[in-house]
């Protein structure tokens, strides 16, 4: 029992560190679900634009942006030139879209004026920039066989009418897996972090020498004391899994109550257990608090980076996804990540994930491999 | 008697709850060294840290070398040593850094420092230790650096508060030494301890202070004489005793006579031959004894006498 | 007097392992990971020709407007490929679609076309566009050609190639060229602002020097404090020196940290290096000045405090856009007061605004602000840094 509070005196000690990052996983997850998109968003067919229309009078102009605004997601960003620029820089708007004076009129004269835009380049800047120029296209060619403006206008919008038939033959909800993935994927850097932090510093200030000196000779035996110690840790991390399970139903919703939601919880508690081992092995290697911040850090950040948690996998490059195969996050994250694409739940496809929890244990016990052959070193020094 | 160095008058020091210093007065005299007694917590290091400045008293007067001792009083700190309880040394410098950085902020010329460090080392025997990192130091060596950071710039006053505590035996009496031969070399000392022998063995005069007021000073022996007893006369028996106490409270000049667990302790008021009597005694009467010594009163009798409690805990 | 204690301070902060990792190491292990997490982000932003499949049959074939376009599209020597596109029969395409190799598929009937995608989503959205612009386009042919046509027989003309005429037409509505002008700048890459982040980071971790060194004077805080209080030395005196020291160290910490992303991770600062460097080094202070603040007005250990130092400095990261970039827009919009309050969010904010679009006025603003920042926090820490003397110690 004493072992125990001595436990809960830590956590107390630096709940500060534990909300912190448990603040920054749910600031990411609500940002990541309100946003809609950002650099992952594929959900999202209508790209952002902005205008800055200086040609307000002109029908033409107006049958222009009534296209895109119909077309696409036409942006009022306040603020003027600079926030402009800035909401294109931060992927906000995909593509801004300056239309010059008199720009109807000299459409309606067969001069063909220039349009200027900026854009970002990407995946979404690309279909604005298509949106646009297939009506500048039938703009073009109506302009040369038209004379008047109603009609100009008319033959533009009967051209634009031709639409394809679309068949989509997937059906599931992929938005609100990927929401669930994206979450359980940033909550691996958290779990890591408040896992590994309180667990060391609380098993390397037990293990400090004079403390395990002071214990090796008091009645408890030492076994009976490192099993409390280690089962003190594992009520914390379960209680650690369990918050960020409870968080993660309120931000991925009715999913979580489905086979494919057990399956993210499963994960997640497998995971847990790896952060507890990894945990248990580091605090018999640190002696310092100091290090065990640094050290913390400096796992926690650098697993996430290398495994996908921050940036998705698929924009990581080879070298970096080869190396993150040797830690035991990048497993986790690649059961999120297929956990968003299967489309059915059935033995085939949950077997690679049930490989995925294998390796994941298997890290865990080689972790604990690890630790107890440390111990049993320095115990013979 | 000579010069005074530190006049103190009427110090109160309150916490929010506590009265840690209770009007204390006293003064020390030049070149001589002035033992501080008084169990954990009966304001030692209060008192001294006041007579510092590091601390705000609530009333009170200190005045060292004549002039009163304020926070910006460069001109006395110029003058004064301290070692404080804690280990007051920066991990990452060596010992030979670590004498040099704290004598640097008093000593500006680099020979004379150089020379100061060196007979510091000396003094406290670490000379071979140079190059050594503190981590890289045992308790007593360290406690050792400690003094010398205090002392290396040749202070006249040199405050030294507990600096033997968790130290060993060689350590302890190496520090003693030390201290003495500062006196030697011309300093006042300001010596805090709660080790009663400590006290005896180095200090020309002590104070004993208890819940933040002095309750005796003088000289050791001087002090002895307020414990009432002369000398104390312990008896290991192994044999029936009870039956001779009321006799040995008969005898002479005895004050008083204690037996617990096999261990018979008369204490006397004064005469000669006591040890005598009390062997005449266990002999007439049959009584078997192991062993039988004769001790000189200590400053924790006087500390139990005055308070009614034991120095130590 | 400074000198020595400047001295002291130098040796003390280089030896110190805890403090070369904070200031130092970790900043480069970060720039290391950000590497390894970014490098690929942009070019797979970039567009990427798309995988489609075409169902081959008799209706594709006669279909010449789309076969032609298509053929357009999926040109490898032109730069304006939208497609990279296999023709098959509808079980090979399906088979395709559903292993995601190819974003849908095309089936012509008659003559319309179909799309056929596994979900909604960009590509998709991609190629029914351009299938709803060929099929625009054949429109268009149509009523041109047949006003053409009607033309060329009123005018009597009886020789007419109406496939050739059809073909023209569809050619010169393919080859109309839009006049739109991409006006955009170079540097759009907004992995700098996680490089601005990591130097902004940098400059806040300073105040782990700062503060340190402040303890070691402050006769409340540590034993080493008590013994520099009865030392015949100005406190703050000592403390100037101590925090010039610490200055030193953490321009080191910078120069090292830019000569370590310019020429091993190749982060290119743009052009105004110069303007960087100068609001790294006024970031800095800032950072000196909350150590200094952390250190006075905090009353706990050296552990801590860095914790609470390093805690401040990494929400300080995260809300200027560290761990997501659109952080920093949203803070930007929604809580500017947010900004007003953040250094690090003026690092990072006056290092965007000088390699985006070299705005100096910006610049200029997030430098005051850092400088006041550094100001309100020296002068909260005034008191605490000028006393000697304590309550309780």
């Amino acid at each position: 029992m004493t072992v125990f509070k001595a436990f809960l005196k830590v956590v107390r000690n630096n709940l500060f560190m534990i909300i912190l990052y448990t603040v920054i996983l749910v600031f990411f997850a609500v940002i990541n679900v309100s946003s809609g998109g950002g650099t992952s968003g594929f959900e999202d067919s209508k790209p952002a634009v902005a205008i800055v229309n200086d040609d307000k009078t002109s029908p033409v102009t107006k049958n222009l942006v009534d296209y895109l605004e119909k077309n696409s997601e036409v942006t009022d960003v306040k603020g003027g030139g600079e926030a402009l620029n800035d909401a294109l820089f931060y992927r906000e708007i995909s593509c801004i879209v300056y239309i010059p004076k008199n720009y109807g009129s000299d459409v309606l004269c067969g001069k063909e004026p220039e349009l200027k835009i900026k854009s970002t380049g990407n995946y979404d800047a690309t279909l604005s920039q298509m949106i646009l120029s297939h009506y500048i296209r039938i703009q073009n060619v109506c302009a040369k066989n038209t004379e008047t403006e109603t009609e100009l206008i008319k033959n533009i919008n009967s051209s634009l009418e031709e639409k394809t038939d679309v068949n989509v033959v997937s059906n599931i909800d992929e938005s609100a897996l990927s929401r669930a993935s994206l979450y359980y994927s940033f909550a691996s850097y958290s779990i890591t972090a408040c896992i590994i932090f309180i667990v060391c510093l609380v098993l390397s200030s037990f293990n400090e020498r004079n403390i395990r000196k002071r214990t090796a000779v008091s009645c408890m035996d030492t076994k009976k004391y490192n099993m409390i110690l280690l089962l003190s840790s594992g009520i914390y991390a379960f209680a650690v899994w369990l918050v960020y399970n409870i968080l993660g139903i309120f931000i991925a919703g009715d999913v979580m109550f489905t086979e494919r939601g057990m399956l993210y919880i499963l994960n997640s508690f497998i995971f847990s257990i790896s952060s507890l081992a990894l945990a248990y092995m580091l605090s018999t290697i640190l002696h310092n608090k100091n290090a065990v911040t640094s050290i913390v850090n400096v796992i926690a950040l650098g697993s996430s980076f290398l495994c996908g948690a921050f940036v998705s996998t698929e924009y990581l490059p080879d070298w970096v996804l080869a190396i993150a195969h040797i830690l035991p996050t990048y497993w986790y994250i690649n059961t999120n990540d297929r956990l968003s694409h299967i489309e059915t739940i059935n033995f085939e496809t949950v077997l690679p994930l049930l490989i995925n929890m294998l390796i994941i244990l298997g890290f865990s016990i080689l972790f604990s491999i690890i630790s107890s052959f440390i111990t049993k070193k320095k115990r013979t020094e | 008697m000579n010069k005074k160095v530190i006049e103190v008058s009427g110090l109160v020091k309150e916490y929010k709850n506590l009265r840690a210093v209770d009007g204390l007065s006293f003064e020390v005299y030049e070149k001589e060294i002035l033992g501080f007694l008084g169990p954990n917590g009966s304001g030692k290091s209060t008192t001294i840290n006041c007579i510092l400045s590091l601390l705000k008293y609530n009333e009170g007067d200190i005045k060292i070398f004549d002039r009163k001792m304020g926070p910006d009083s460069y001109e006395i700190k110029k003058n004064i040593g301290v070692i404080f309880q804690d280990v007051a040394v920066f991990d990452e410098l060596t010992v030979y850094e670590n004498v040099d950085y704290f004598c640097g902020l008093y000593i500006r010329s680099k020979n004379t420092r150089k020379e100061y460090i060196q007979s510091a080392l000396e003094l406290v025997g670490l000379e071979d230790y140079k190059k050594f990192r503190p981590k890289q130091l045992s308790g007593g060596l360290l406690r050792r650096l400690n003094i010398a950071c205090g002392i290396a710039h040749k202070p006249k006053l040199i405050f030294l508060d507990e600096p033997t505590v968790a130290v060993d035996p060689q350590s302890r009496n190496n520090i003693l030494d030390g201290i003495k031969k500062l006196r030697d070399g011309g300093a006042t000392v300001v010596y805090t301890t709660h080790y009663m022998e400590e006290a005896e063995q180095l200090c020309d005069r002590i104070i004993i202070i208890d819940k933040g007021r002095i309750i005796a000073q003088g000289t050791s022996d001087s002090l002895k004489k307020l414990a009432k007893i002369e000398e104390k006369i312990t008896v290991e028996v192994s044999g029936q005793a009870e039956k001779l106490i009321p006799k040995i409270k008969e005898l002479n000049n005895v004050n008083d006579v204690v037996f617990e667990n096999g261990l018979l302790v008369v204490s006397y008021g004064g005469g000669s031959d006591n040890i005598g009597d009390i062997i005449d005694l266990f002999r007439s009467n049959n009584v078997k004894y192991n062993k039988i010594y004769s001790e000189r009163p200590t400053l924790n009798d006087v500390f139990l006498e005055l308070t009614g409690k034991e120095l130590r805990d | 007097m400074f000198i020595h204690n400047f001295k002291y301070s130098l040796k003390i902060l280089f030896r110190s392992k805890s403090l070369v990792f904070w200031t130092l190491a970790f900043p480069l292990i970060m720039a290391v990971l950000f590497n390894a997490a970014f490098s690929n982000i942009e070019n797979s932003e970039n567009f990427e020709p798309i995988d489609i499949a075409v169902v081959k049959s008799d209706d594709f074939e006669k279909n010449i407007i789309f076969k032609e376009s298509l053929k357009f599209l999926s040109d490898k020597s032109s730069d304006k490929r939208f497609f990279d596109i296999e023709y098959t029969n509808l079980e090979k395409a399906e088979e395709l679609l559903f292993d995601e190799k190819i974003t849908g598929y095309l089936v012509f009937e008659g003559e319309d076309v179909s799309v056929t995608v596994n979900s909604s989503g960009i590509n998709e959205t991609i190629l029914r566009y351009v299938s709803d612009e060929i099929k625009s386009i054949g429109g268009l042919t149509e009523n041109i050609g047949k006003e053409r046509i009607s033309e060329l027989i009123m005018s009597g003309n009886t020789d007419i190639d109406y496939e050739r005429i059809f073909t023209n037409i569809s050619k010169d509505i393919i080859n109309e060229k839009q006049n739109i002008k991409d006006i955009s700048t170079e540097n759009m890459s907004y992995v700098m602002i996680e490089y601005y982040s990591l130097i902004a980071m940098t400059c806040m971790y300073s105040g782990i020097l700062s503060m340190v060194l402040v303890n070691f004077k402050s006769a409340n805080m540590c034993a080493v404090g008590k013994r520099s209080a009865v030392s015949p030395v100005k406190k703050i005196g000592m403390i100037m020196g101590s925090l010039v020291s610490g200055y030193v160290v953490q321009m080191l910490c910078i120069l090292l940290m830019f000569l370590f992303t310019i020429f091993v991770i190749g982060v290119d600062y743009g052009e105004n290096l110069p303007m960087t460097v100068l609001l790294s080094i006024v970031g800095s202070l800032a950072g000196l000045s909350m150590g200094v603040a952390v250190g006075t007005l905090v009353k706990k250990g050296d552990n801590a405090k860095t914790t609470i130092l390093i805690s401040i400095t990494m929400a300080g990261c995260f809300l200027s856009g560290m761990m997501g970039i659109t952080m920093k827009n949203i803070i930007d919009k929604n809580v500017p007061f947010l900004n007003m309050i953040n250094p690090v969010a003026m690092i990072t904010d006056g290092l965007y605004a000088l390699y985006y679009n070299e705005q100096f006025n910006r610049v200029w603003f997030d430098i005051i602000s850092l400088l006041i920042f550094t100001v309100v926090m020296m002068f909260i820490s005034w008191r605490g840094l000028r006393r000697q003397t304590y309550d309780s110690l």
